[in-house]
């Protein structure tokens, strides 16, 4: 029995970084019945298996997603041909065809055609090629012409949303957009953590109108035999942060007993305008609901958040989000732009999708989503810290026990990806409650030590037979020996073929072995990484950076806040205060 | 100059006759975007988005809803008409109408010089006025009278649907309404299920007397369809979760683990024993009874195999509100516990079957004893046809609503909107308005014309011409004249059935005029921000 995930993507972001996130998974399957898929992961905790209306079968992600309203540019791209009309009639490019007589039998008097915002511009090269692929599965990454390279799609200049590099076809009934608020709108942007409040009620208490995304996630969950629980990637910065918080509230009413995993994710900044008052009261805003959002989700006393079962883990590849806010430096292997959606959200969603290999192994070894959960929230703590080392350093030869040990720093030398938790995530000052992690693409034939290794570092028989996850457990206690872990090894490797970026050091092979002399000329096809959710009292660091910055902000420079009349200046308070609690929370010194 | 522009150079301003043109354009603009989809015979818009999904609509709501207005004016205007839609679900499209028309109408007598204060003075004496009429032109209902209801609400679904489909719709709707309505209580239209289907054509869109649920049993061995079946309605969870208890504890090996599970698990195996035990209860074997049980919670795999080795139909995960409806179509309570199963909690259904459509289920619970909650079912071959006669349905749902909550009508086909003109003349020609207010409340009479008139052209004819037919009429019948779209004559809505609904011709009254002289009396729009007020002061 799969134990179910649904997975919800509340956000512009938070589609790019799942558009990311699922393109990996597909990578993961292979369509050749000669090398069947990996049988290491439990693909049905993830994805659904369907049905269309003309009786083909389909396996789509168990997903519900939320963007503004009019962004979701190539709706037919992203159900890839799936579940169509049985009356529309499609030319080759998977355009309709205008044609009046398909509606005579509703309508017999005029038409006129209003064309909203049309695609500006034909789909970008990468698009082209999926749909072709899609009408001759196999689709990714073997359908897609191996002979080119991920420089030739110049997907960096073409991507302009998510739905434009995105492999794999959602379900029609994963979409859902926002009813009052459409993309770039001026005289009204949804930038309010209260407009995100108020837009979810007003879904809700719209008397006929029922609100798609909880129809259609109330059809996810029925079709579960066995539901884990849910896994959230959301914008925190504007009022997609108070929808997901109303929307978590919703869960916790209706799915009270199941778990969830919560990523709060704050973008790169925008390129900033020349009105620098209008910058910093943009920065402070951003801050400002995403200090809400992780009050309202993380602290213990909420009305309602208490009865879901949940850990919130805040991402952000800036390692500082007040002003001046400042980027990641880089990740050792990988040298990313900062600013691009397509860059950093590929970053993100490798780092989650590695970790979720802990819960989604089909062997017995799997850690149960609510066992993950309540490992990394000890005592309530219920913020948690994200690190990677994407790509983990492997080399050809290495064994896995070689390669741990080849790691020979002070301090765990992951990159935090959670802002305001400084790298190193663990060293001799502060503490580290618990931690999960999860190492990936390291081949079977590696986990145990050569014969060779055993003789030269003089291993004893009892470490020479360890199995992956000791010897991986063993080398996590090493370096935060008092704190309780667990670590999961896997063979599946991160396959970063197109149109995953490709910004790794020219010192990593095409097969992801970290290699000396690095002249690579095809694209990256796989990686090892290594992923893992850390509970430190670092966390409180970053919470009390939202509590100082959110409680000097004055309110009344934020007329629109305070307009939308979902929540009272004294509620406003009332957050930062639990946001404080919460933040004491990681200092007492009881365990 | 302007005082801001002392305090902040970057606002823009636009003052006096220049905002007023802004203003006044922009309404006549959403007018003139909504003008050719007025009445039965008004065209169709067809809404291509850019992600090339389409929705074709005449419905003003939909149409406001669905474009994005970046005009702050305009925008203005489509948030007042989408008001009305919230408030009485009618009258959206007329209102735009409305408002763009009266601008117009006072723009000509302020390029004269007449001062808007005084043109808005004759707009709210107009208005009193128009209310008045209202209430003498209003039709009181008798009882129950069911031959009105359905002509409210075929006048109300022709305006947004295909007239064979609106004929359709009319008696389900009503049928509806009627159906969940109850002594003195107010009617709640939630109690109405919309359930849609891609199956067949709209016009097998029909009403049933019972529930429709959008999914099925998830058992292979449970029965599809049963009749005479008892219906436990409840909100227990019959799947095994993990305890709550905030323990990191983790096993040691897997048989361990499965134990524990197994441990854990008779607690939810005692709850469906206690199900079983009633369903064997009230279905004694030989009565050709059967059981079915409607969970909000889940049902686990291993509870649904329980279940099914029984014969009991069981559907997990219901909609919230279909446990309310659930009750009140079939008879029994919701259960919240097992301990609180009883005989008389159940209710019951004639026939429960289950319908298959690639991967969905539909599962019908019909031939209840007296069902107080029913279900319209909407079919259609394709997504944009549903969404179409959906908006239509809930249109309809609320014309007939309005008018049971009312107790009255007005005769529709812009009957109301001409006698308004003749009536508003009148009075002033007869003096009950002194000084140059008078042009205000002529100019509020002539706009009132639009609704006929526009009903006329969109059905091909001559606007004046059939201005000219109704007049004549009006002065030799005395009785209430619309405009016969089918011929372009004169008709006479009351014996032809079409009626327009009392509250929304008077929100429309009251919206129109408050926006309407709101927008007049600007004389200055200004556009700063408080980034902008400052950007130069430090």
């Amino acid at each position: 029995m799969p134990h179910e995930i649904i997975s919800l993507q509340i956000g512009n972001y938070a589609n790019f970084v799942g558009a990311h996130f699922w393109n990996l998974q597909e990578a993961g399957f292979s369509y050749n019945s000669q090398q069947p898929t990996s049988r290491e992961v439990d693909v049905d905790v993830l994805y659904r298996e369907g049905e269309t209306l003309r009786g083909e079968s389909t396996f789509t992600p168990r997903l519900v997603v939320c963007d503004y309203h009019g962004s979701i540019h190539s709706r037919r791209a992203i159900a890839g041909g799936l579940y169509q009309d049985d009356n529309e009639i499609l030319d080759k490019n998977g355009n309709r065809i205008e044609s009046g007589q398909g509606e005579n039998t509703s309508w017999d008097g005029t038409v006129k055609v209003e064309k909203q915002n049309p695609e500006e511009d034909a789909p970008n090269h990468f698009l082209r090629e999926v749909r072709e692929s899609h009408k001759r599965i196999p689709v990714l990454p073997n359908g897609l012409t191996k002979r080119r390279r991920h420089a030739d799609y110049g997907l960096e200049k073409s991507v302009r949303t998510w739905s434009d590099f995105l492999g794999v076809a959602y379900h029609p009934r994963s979409l859902s957009t926002l009813s009052n608020y459409w993309i770039n709108d001026l005289p009204t942007p949804f930038d309010g953590y209260s407009a995100g409040l108020e837009e979810w009620r007003s879904c809700l208490n719209d008397s006929l109108q029922q609100n798609s995304l909880e129809e259609s996630l109330r059809h996810f969950v029925e079709e579960c035999e066995n539901m884990a629980g849910f896994q959230l990637l959301l914008d925190g910065h504007n009022g997609f942060g108070g929808y997901s918080s109303a929307l978590l509230d919703h869960l916790s009413d209706e799915y009270g007993h199941k778990s969830a995993l919560v990523y709060p994710l704050f973008p790169p900044a925008p390129p900033q305008s020349d009105d620098a008052e209008g910058n910093a009261r943009k920065d402070c805003q951003g801050l400002f609901n995403y200090g809400l959002f992780v009050a309202s989700t993380a602290s213990g006393s909420g009305n309602s958040s208490t009865r879901l079962h949940s850990a919130c883990v805040p991402l952000s590849l800036m390692s500082k989000l007040t002003r001046p806010r400042e980027t990641l430096p880089g990740l050792p292997l990988a040298h990313f732009r900062p600013d691009s959606f397509y860059h950093t959200s590929a970053i993100l969603a490798g780092a989650i999708d590695s970790f979720g290999l802990v819960y989604r192994l089909s062997s017995p070894e799997r850690v149960h989503l609510r066992d993950a959960v309540d490992a990394i929230t000890p005592h309530q703590r219920k913020v948690a810290a994200m690190s990677t080392m994407l790509p983990f350093p492997l080399r050809q030869n290495d064994s896995l026990f070689s390669a741990l040990k080849a790691i020979d720093a002070e301090y765990l030398p992951v990159t935090s990806l959670t802002p305001h938790v400084k790298t190193p995530l663990i060293d001799s000052q502060n503490r580290c409650y618990s931690q999960i992690m999860s190492l990936r693409g390291v081949p079977r034939t590696r986990w145990q030590c050569s014969g060779e290794e055993i003789r030269s570092y003089r291993l004893s028989h009892e470490v020479a037979s360890m199995s992956a996850n000791r010897l991986f457990e063993d080398f996590m206690s090493s370096y935060c020996p008092n704190t309780y872990g667990v670590g999961r090894v896997t063979e599946l490797p991160c396959y970063t073929a197109l149109p995953f970026p490709q910004f790794f050091s020219p010192s990593i092979s095409e097969d992801g072995f970290t290699v000396s002399s690095g002249n690579r000329i095809e694209d990256v096809k796989r990686l090892p990484v290594m992923a893992g959710l850390h509970s430190t009292d670092k966390v409180a660091d970053l919470l009390q950076e939202l509590t100082t910055t959110c409680s000097k902000t004055t309110l009344n420079k934020y007329p629109r806040l305070l307009q939308s009349g979902s929540m009272e200046l004294d509620e406003y308070k009332e957050s930062f205060e639990r946001l404080q609690e919460l933040a004491g929370r990681y200092r007492e010194n009881d365990f | 100059m302007s005082a801001i522009m002392a305090a902040n150079p970057r606002a823009e301003v636009a003052r006096a006759s220049e905002a007023l043109a802004i203003n006044i354009s922009a309404a006549m603009g959403v007018q003139d975007y909504l003008k050719s989809n007025l009445g039965p015979k008004g065209s169709m818009k067809m809404l291509v988005s850019g992600a090339g999904d389409i929705k074709i609509t005449k419905d003003g709501n939909v149409l406001m809803h669905e474009s994005q207005i970046k005009h702050p004016t305009a925008a203005l205007i489509a948030r007042a008409a989408t008001a009305q839609d919230d408030v009485t679900g009618d009258g959206t499209t007329s209102i735009v109408l409305l408002i763009g028309e009266l601008l117009k109408q006072a723009q000509v007598y302020m390029t004269e010089g007449l001062h808007p204060r005084l043109i808005t003075e004759g707009f709210n004496a107009a208005r009193e006025k128009a209310l008045e009429l209202l209430d003498q032109m209003s039709v009181k209902l008798t009882g129950d009278d069911r031959e009105k209801l359905l002509e409210i609400a075929r006048t109300s679904l022709r305006t947004k649907v295909h007239s064979k489909t609106a004929d359709l719709l009319t008696s389900i709707v009503t049928e509806a309404v009627l159906a969940v309505r109850r002594d003195n209580e107010q009617i709640d239209l939630h109690m109405v299920e919309i359930m849609e289907m891609v199956h067949r054509s709209e016009m097998d869109t029909t009403l049933v007397r019972g529930l429709v649920l959008d999914h099925g049993a998830r058992h292979p061995d449970m029965p599809k369809r049963v009749t005479n079946a008892s219906i436990l309605t409840c909100n227990v969870s019959l799947e095994y979760e993990k305890t709550e208890v905030n323990s990191g504890f983790f096993y040691k090996s897997p048989e361990e683990r499965e134990k524990m599970v197994m441990a854990e698990r008779q607690f939810i195996i005692d709850r469906v024993e206690k199900i079983i035990a009633l369903k064997k209860a009230v279905c004694k074997a030989g009565e050709n009874k059967n059981f079915v049980v409607i969970n909000q919670k889940g049902i686990d795999p291993l509870s649904l195999d329980m279940l099914a080795k029984e014969g009991i139909m069981a559907l997990r995960r219901a909609k919230r509100r279909n446990m309310e409806r659930l009750t009140l179509a079939c008879g029994g309570i919701a259960v919240n516990s097992v301990d609180d199963l009883k005989e008389d909690a159940l209710g019951f259904a004639g026939s429960v079957y289950e319908h298959v459509l690639g991967e969905d289920k539909y599962t019908f619970i019909e031939d209840c004893k007296n069902p107080q909650s029913v279900t319209i079912l909407i079919r259609g071959p394709n997504k944009h046809t549903i969404t179409q006669v959906k908006d239509g349905v809930r249109d309809g749902l609320r014309a007939v609503l309005n008018t049971l909550e009312d107790g009255a009508l007005v005769p529709g086909a812009g009957a109301f909107e001409f006698a308004l003109r003749e009536h508003l003349l009148k009075f002033v020609n007869e003096g009950h308005v002194k000084g140059k207010a008078r042009f205000g409340v002529q100019a509020y009479a002539e706009a009132f014309l639009i609704i006929p008139k526009t009903l006329a052209q969109n059905a091909g004819f001559d606007g004046q011409d059939v201005m000219v037919k109704l007049q004549e009429e009006s002065r030799q019948s005395h009785r209430a004249v619309g405009v016969d779209c089918d011929t372009g004559n004169v008709s006479f809505p009351e014996e032809l059935g079409i009626w327009d609904n009392v509250r929304v011709k008077k929100q429309q009254i009251n919206t129109c005029t408050l926006i309407a002289t709101n927008l007049l009396l600007v004389d200055e729009i200004m556009r700063a921000g408080l980034s902008s007020l400052k950007a130069d002061g430090s």
